[in-house]
């Protein structure tokens, strides 16, 4: 039979807590300073990290998306906004446009920039509780940490920040699970709110599936208790089948991920080189160095967990934070092994100080983000009189990136296309690469779309044919983006 | 702790191990040289043995013979050629005008010998000694593994290996580096179980030194397990200072090759400009099939030691490490990472099986040696058939190229310049394969240039080139086309020959 020293140990703790009995004298040995100023340090490194300007590529078309919905309560049907698309336009990431939406039209962008911190807050908050299970104070933390830079690629004001701060919540309550072999049902209604969010909860039902394929081969499941558990995953993807969007919701991820797969650069493999996907790998490197040094035999589920968090890690850059956040509890864990003595339970007074402190920080960032994040950053604002003097409903053959934007900023504008790559079809978004790299027969794609303005990087060399090719003449230029214009 | 073997024997002391060695947890089983005792081991089937040596020697043939279509072996030639002829490379370049730095011809060995080989036989003796090359690395991974795993182990771990390192199987000077790379890390897991000096590795690496800049990796695996040794506090202060001996010895040996001591400096100089701008320098993709196969290698070797409660010595943990860390650093070093996991994952799977490893026979050594020979006589043939002509190289355009001009300068995509010196030697590519011999600024303005982005036209200009070799419906050969109104005068093999108007 295999051993769960950890789990089991802390058990008997908290038994022993439980029944009153004297906690042993050396078994916290850190000193008391160490967790209260370890918790200050990562909650206001967080506060630092998620507190500027809102940047992110993608964050313009989930804020129209955001106001699209409230105004039509539609959450799919032909796109709206741009003609050259071919594929319904599915808002499976409704409810956080719902709420970024709402906080821009009350606050501005800082709300935005707020909720990113917030996102950022909540998100190492999970990833602590997930850690606290199977360690102390300081190395839940001190992984957490890890786990929250990990991520640090992925920390943008975007839907998926949701996400991460749930699946941390899953892998923590699937660690609760292996201990004591309870299913956690409320991660069924979770699976709804996640479903709204965004579409990385099937990574929580694979998470769940993982966990129970992994006891099975630990043989610690009778037939009933692997029902009771197989049913978690399975109504979670009821769950999902049940928001707004409906059961289509459940096909998503895969015709995103056809398109996005081939065009999109976050859904490329992942550079080893990158720093984030560095640190994940450090990470279950360090939390596999005690299992391969020491002599208990691994349970087959938390193998099968760091296998997970390989793969994650390595398959594409969207989710190296994956791997980061499964890689958390499992550092957490190792870390604690080196101590020498099972987890201490979380007392009530210490989850009031973490509430506390992040609610605190919370509330400084609101008019931090009021001072740094009035107008976006990266993008190019200089432009916008010009973009705005031209005549509705012009085409603008627009830079890949920039379209969410040109969307948000000049929703009278049609662009060629924009970050859904979901909505165009493979030969349009074929045709629009060939275009932008001036391969042969590049201009049949501008012979279709017809554009008479381009808003493309300066140094772009689709910028460099049309000015030498086609004489465009340039409007402006501006946060190295160039406005041109068709003779 | 004893190893657990299945059938609950306890291992017996490796042989030529010192009397006060700790026989630690990654002990393999027993390893004896009676041939009596090889004959009564259990599952010793003979026939086995020979039924997977002739499957996995038919594979490395079946991979090592066909047409030359690697971008490199052109400009090898062409430098065997020269340095045979009595040139030697420095400032000015012969071949490059916008070259910078005197180019080094690390691989000169395998380019004079290859070359040879060419005058003799033609193209087919180049694919026939890749074919070899396969071979000689397939012989050299299972001689590394056969140490710590049977010969069956050792026969289905190595072409796993080759699998992994097939990015490396190509007509190169790397192919004989990655050979000199198994044998040397066959030599240090040797000297990582009984802690002896392999003196012989100092003359290797003079030979690997005269053939490829993977030398300094060998360096690297004897570092690594030496570190790992003292971790595991195997080692007296003599011991340690013996083995540091073999390492330095070889930094020396490689600083006396023809070149002279200004080799042990190639290795930064070629990666500070290939890192950014050549494909097989990048990062590797987890995608990549064989960095799959490499991985799931290592993969299988951690899954061994966190569940069977083994507790490996930290020089293996080193190598699985540095492993691991060759594979996902740059396409062009999983085949280091595949050649790195072949006998750790062999180890732990003749562990897994409990068997004894039985030592190799002269019979089987003569019996493998026998093998191989009759595959590389077998291999001449085929290659004779299947490799006349090369493929991936405008062949067809070699009647225009030879009208252009001599000296005129060439605008040619990066890895067809190499065959350009080859087939055309009179014209003038603005950059080539020797990436190490231009400046960086120029390389950029290259890489700049074939996207068609700004300074394309600029740098047209400044090198003068009044004909382009590029990829068909590439950005600058529109853009050459289109804009600067160059007309195409030839095409073949996904190439054109356009010409300045």
């Amino acid at each position: 039979m295999t051993r769960h020293i950890l789990a089991d140990t802390a058990d008997d703790v908290g038994q022993d807590a439980k029944a009153g009995r004297a906690k042993p004298p050396d078994l916290e040995r850190d000193p008391r300073w160490l967790a209260p100023a370890l918790a200050t340090f990562a909650v206001a490194s967080t506060v630092k990290l998620g507190i500027r300007a809102v940047s992110d590529p993608d964050a313009w078309w989930h804020l129209k998306a955001g106001a699209y919905l409230l105004s039509t309560w539609h959450f799919s049907g032909p796109d709206p906004w741009v003609p050259f698309s071919s594929r319904p336009f599915v808002l499976t990431e409704w409810l956080p446009e719902v709420v970024a939406q709402t906080g821009y039209s009350l606050f501005g962008l800082p709300a935005v920039a707020w909720l990113r911190c917030a996102a950022m807050l909540a998100l190492l908050s999970a990833l602590v509780w997930a850690a606290r299970h199977t360690a102390d104070t300081v190395p839940a933390i001190m992984a957490a940490l890890a786990g929250l830079i990990g991520t640090g690629g992925s920390l943008s004001e975007r839907p998926q920040l949701v996400s991460f701060v749930l699946l941390a919540i899953t892998v923590g309550a699937w660690w609760k699970t292996a201990g004591d072999l309870r299913p956690r049902w409320w991660l069924a209604p979770m699976t709804f709110l996640w479903a709204c969010s965004h579409g990385m909860w099937g990574v929580g039902v694979i998470v769940g599936l993982v966990v129970v394929a992994g006891l099975a081969l630990d043989r610690r499941l009778d037939r009933r208790t692997a029902l009771r558990l197989l049913a978690v995953p399975a109504l979670s993807v009821v769950a999902a089948a049940l928001t707004p969007v409906g059961p289509r919701l459940l096909l998503t991820p895969v015709e995103v991920s056809s398109n996005a797969a081939q065009f999109v650069q976050e859904w490329q493999p992942t550079d080893a080189r990158n720093t984030f996907a560095a640190v994940t790998l450090a990470m279950i490197a360090l939390a596999l160095l005690p299992w391969i040094r020491g002599t208990s035999t691994r349970p087959w589920w938390q193998i099968a967990l760091a296998g997970t968090a390989v793969v994650c890690t390595l398959a594409m850059l969207r989710t190296v934070p994956v791997g980061s956040i499964i890689a958390t509890p499992l550092l957490a864990s190792s870390l604690q092994e080196q101590r020498g003595h099972a987890a201490t339970p979380l007392s009530r007074r210490g989850r009031s100080a973490w509430v506390g402190l992040v609610a605190a920080a919370a509330i400084v960032a609101a008019p931090i983000a009021g001072a740094v994040a009035q107008r976006p950053s990266g993008w190019p604002e200089g432009l916008r009189p010009r973009l705005a003097a031209i005549p509705a409903k012009t085409v603008v053959l627009n830079d890949f990136a920039a379209g969410g934007w040109l969307l948000w900023a000049e929703p009278q504008l049609t662009p060629v296309i924009d970050l859904r790559s979901e909505i165009y079809s493979i030969d349009y978004i074929r045709d629009y690469q060939r275009t932008e790299q001036v391969r042969a027969g590049w201009q049949e794609f501008l012979d279709r779309t017809k554009p008479k303005y381009a808003l493309l990087r300066t140094e772009a060399p689709l910028t460099v044919a049309l000015r030498e090719q086609l004489r465009w003449t340039t409007v402006g230029e501006d946060a190295d983006y160039v406005l041109l214009k068709a003779p | 702790m004893c190893v657990r073997l299945r059938n609950g024997s306890p291992p017996a002391i490796i042989e030529d191990m010192p009397a006060d060695a700790i026989i630690g947890q990654s002990t393999p089983p027993t390893r004896t040289q009676s041939r009596a005792e090889a004959a009564t081991a259990p599952g010793t089937r003979p026939w086995l043995s020979l039924s997977v040596a002739t499957f996995v020697v038919s594979i490395g043939v079946v991979l090592g013979v066909r047409p030359v279509s690697d971008p490199s072996p052109w400009l090898h030639l062409k430098i065997g050629a020269f340095l045979l002829n009595g040139g030697r490379f420095g400032m000015p370049d012969p071949w490059a005008p916008f070259a910078t730095r005197a180019y080094l011809p690390t691989e000169w060995l395998p380019a004079i010998v290859g070359h040879e080989i060419y005058q003799a036989f033609g193209l087919p003796g180049i694919a026939w000694m890749r074919c070899a090359g396969i071979l000689g690395l397939l012989t050299a991974l299972v001689w590394s593994v056969r140490r710590s795993a049977d010969t069956v182990t050792a026969v289905l771990v190595s072409p796993l290996a080759l699998v992994g390192g097939y990015h490396a199987l190509t007509e190169r000077p790397q192919l004989v580096g990655f050979v000199f790379l198994a044998v040397a890390v066959g030599a240090w897991w040797r000297t990582g179980l009984d802690l002896r000096p392999r003196w012989w590795l100092v003359p290797m690496t003079w030979l690997w030194a005269c053939s490829h800049g993977l030398w300094i990796v060998g360096i690297a695996v004897g570092l690594v397990i030496i570190t790992g040794l003292s971790l595991d506090r195997r080692l007296s202060q003599a011991t340690a200072t013996r083995l540091l001996a073999v390492p330095l010895l070889c930094l020396a040996a490689a600083a006396v090759t023809p070149l002279g001591p200004r080799l042990l400096l190639s290795p930064l100089t070629v990666g500070q400009n290939a890192s950014q701008f050549v494909g097989e320098w990048q990062s590797t993709s987890a995608r990549d099939p064989f960095a799959v196969v490499t991985l799931t290698m290592f993969a299988l070797v951690i899954l061994a030691w966190a569940r069977l409660g083994r507790r490996p010595p930290w020089w293996q943990i080193g190598l699985l490490l540095t492993g691991i860390a060759a594979t996902l650093a740059a396409t062009r070093t999983i085949a280091v990472g595949a050649v790195f996991a072949a006998p750790l994952l062999a180890h732990e799977i003749q562990l897994y099986r409990g068997r004894p490893v039985v030592a190799a026979t002269r019979r089987s050594r003569s019996a493998w040696a026998a093998l191989v020979l009759i595959a590389l006589v077998a291999a001449a043939p085929l290659s004779a058939a299947r490799a006349q002509d090369p493929v991936a190289v405008p062949q067809l355009l070699k009647s225009q190229l030879s009208l252009i001009p001599s000296g005129t300068v060439l605008l040619a995509e990066g890895d067809v310049s190499g065959w350009l010196f080859w087939a055309d030697p009179q014209v003038k590519p603005v950059l080539d394969p020797r990436i190490e011999i231009y400046p960086p600024a120029h390389v950029r303005a290259f890489v700049s240039a074939m996207a068609a982005g700004p300074g394309w036209r600029q740098f047209v200009d400044r090198t003068g080139a009044r004909y382009a070799l590029v990829l068909t419906g590439s950005p600058i050969a529109t853009a050459l086309r289109e804009r600067a109104g160059w007309s195409q005068i030839g095409k073949d093999a996904g190439f054109v020959l356009l010409r300045a108007a």
